[in-house]
């Protein structure tokens, strides 16, 4: 990663009405960085795209694309821009080479290198067989391809895309996650989803919005981490009194299950095994121990919805 | 550069469609039989055609004339997915999101709609110089009322994309553009007769399209009434660039 910043956005909102799409949204992108873009859907993912991309304006708040202002020097700001929307822009009735030729000269790629810039983005895109078919007779992976080739074939600094995966098989999202990744290596892109497993698997850095706000911002490492909860179920044919567990090492907090199981909230200097040792010895009659990992869909319930988040005001505010 | 792709995609788009196969073929169909009524009653009665205008005011002008009444209602055919078709599909996105301007897409957009009216152009521009094999044409008559048909068709189709800007819904941009175009056609006059204010009739009186297009076909080309068909397509250049801008800002 070499950090260098390809997009700056501050103090973003966004207004429909009375509806506050977005309130103030504050993120920066990196080159070779896939930023995944989380949030249920209607918390303002697609908007803050179509922000980005020059495709809606702001209510207030700066986007600086590559250091340029979207707004200022929206040419180019766009130059370093390759844009996915939710519904590729795509005309049906041309073939994929004409579609592509046609995006090729929208983004002011010189006559002599277009038809090289066709070949290299549709053979990233994996669309080499099919230049000669007309789009409405593609596939919807097809056609998604295709959309994903309009965006690189400037070879853009940045890529944005919006829900890149939606309709597609497991084998093509899994050739469309690749093709993200090896992007990721020399471009910086954003990638919006609410698919959990595609952050755990494209991502570098996860922001996860929420009633148009950022609700947590933290890179995949750090996410792990937080997943990595120290809980713990064990069950006790023949349990002690509550007050003794509590007086166990690194035990913060203890919830009664019945019939003798109990979850036991513990801090990094519990050791399973030293409980089992001490159960064995006690003969409590160890029946289960099983460590809880809550999974990245859990923590995206318990982020979106909590009211507000107020359940977790320490945990979110991470900008 | 760019404006010529968008105006060569829109040219494209319009050939990929059958829609401009059916214009063509029946704006060829209606032009023969309008010449072969006209040449036939001229034959049998020249001393009916008007005074001083020959067989090309006759018959030339006149199917010139004839053409641009019959682009009321063609072009907001033509123009109704201009930019409806677009923002309905979502392509739109593909254009704004590129980095062109929105004068560049909306230039492209109206030149690749002109040059479709050059095309359909050709046949009556045939079809009338056809009388060069049996008569001598007025070369001054039959080129203004050419330049008359043309200014008065980029003018309907001006309007036609600034129309179709104003809605994704197609057959609601094609009930715009006609009804601006007949209002600035035809109606401006009624209206102006209606009203007794000098001021305000001569606004009105001014706004005419017809009123400014007619010298033409008799042969008068006149800079006040060039200036007007510069002023009108410029006006509503600049009112589809504003249009599309402040479609960024609702959504």
């Amino acid at each position: 990663m070499s950090g260098e910043t390809l997009i700056q956005v501050e103090h973003l909102y966004r207004d429909y009405g009375n509806l506050h799409a977005l309130l103030d949204i504050n993120l920066t992108l990196n080159r070779g960085e896939v930023l995944g873009f989380l949030g249920p859907n209607g918390a303002g993912k697609s908007t803050t795209m179509q922000i980005l991309s020059g495709n809606l304006a702001a209510t207030s708040g700066q986007v600086k694309i590559n250091g340029f202002d979207i707004l200022n020097e929206p040419r180019q700001a766009k130059a370093a821009l390759g844009f996915l929307p939710e519904q590729p822009p795509l005309y049906l009735e041309l073939t994929v080479f004409e579609y592509l030729e046609y995006c090729a000269k929208l983004n002011r790629i010189p006559k002599a290198d277009i038809t090289k810039a066709i070949n290299t983005a549709s053979e990233r895109c994996g669309l080499a067989d099919v230049q000669k078919r007309l789009i409405a007779n593609l596939s919807k992976g097809y056609q998604q391809r295709v959309g994903i080739a309009q965006a690189i074939i400037h070879k853009p600094e940045i890529v944005i895309l919006d829900e890149p995966t939606v309709g597609l098989d497991p084998i093509q999202i899994r050739e469309i996650r690749q093709l993200i990744r090896e992007l990721g290596n020399d471009h910086g892109v954003i990638l919006s989803t609410h698919i959990l497993p595609e952050v755990q698997s494209t991502c570098d850095r996860v922001i996860i919005i929420n009633q148009g706000k950022i609700a947590l911002e933290d890179s995949l490492a750090g996410l792990d981490s937080r997943l990595r909860k120290n809980v713990i179920t064990v069950a006790l044919g023949k349990p002690p009194k509550l007050d003794a567990l509590n007086a166990l090492n690194g035990i913060e907090a203890i919830e009664q299950l019945g019939d003798g199981r109990y979850q036991l909230y513990c801090s990094d200097t519990f050791s399973p095994a030293n409980f089992a040792d001490k159960a064995v010895s006690n003969q409590w009659r160890l029946g289960e121990l099983t460590p809880q990992t809550s999974s990245l869909e859990q923590m995206f319930i318990e982020i979106t919805c909590s009211d507000n988040n107020a359940n977790h005001p320490k945990e979110e505010v991470n900008t | 550069m760019i404006i010529f792709s968008i105006a060569q995609r829109e040219l494209r788009n319009m050939f990929n469609s059958l829609l401009a196969w059916i214009v063509l073929s029946g704006i060829s169909l209606i032009i023969f039989l309008i010449l072969v009524t006209l040449v036939k009653s001229y034959v049998e009665n020249p001393s009916n055609s008007l005074a001083g205008v020959g067989v090309t005011g006759t018959i030339a002008a006149t199917i010139f004339y004839f053409c641009s009444y019959l682009f009321i209602l063609i072009s907001p055919m033509l123009t109704m997915r201009s930019f409806s078709g677009e923002l309905k599909n979502k392509t739109s996105a593909l254009l704004f999101s590129a980095p062109i301007s929105m004068t560049e897409i909306v230039l492209g957009k109206c030149l690749g709609l002109y040059l479709f009216t050059l095309i359909t152009a050709i046949l009556p521009i045939l079809v009338t110089l056809s009388l060069v094999f049996g008569t001598q044409l007025d070369s001054g008559l039959y080129f203004s009322s050419l330049l008359g048909f043309l200014l008065t068709t980029f003018t309907f189709m001006t309007i036609g994309v600034f129309a179709s800007s104003l809605t994704n819904h197609i057959g609601l941009s094609a009930f715009s553009s006609i009804s601006i175009i007949l209002f600035l056609f035809w109606l401006v006059e009624l209206l102006a007769s209606l009203i007794k204010v000098d001021t305000i009739q001569g606004a009105l009186q001014y706004l005419s399209i017809s009123k400014h297009a007619n010298p033409f076909y008799n042969g008068q080309v006149n800079s006040s009434d060039l200036l007007f068909f510069v002023l009108i397509i410029t006006t509503f250049i600049v009112l589809t660039i504003r249009r599309l801008d402040s479609y960024r800002m609702q959504h």
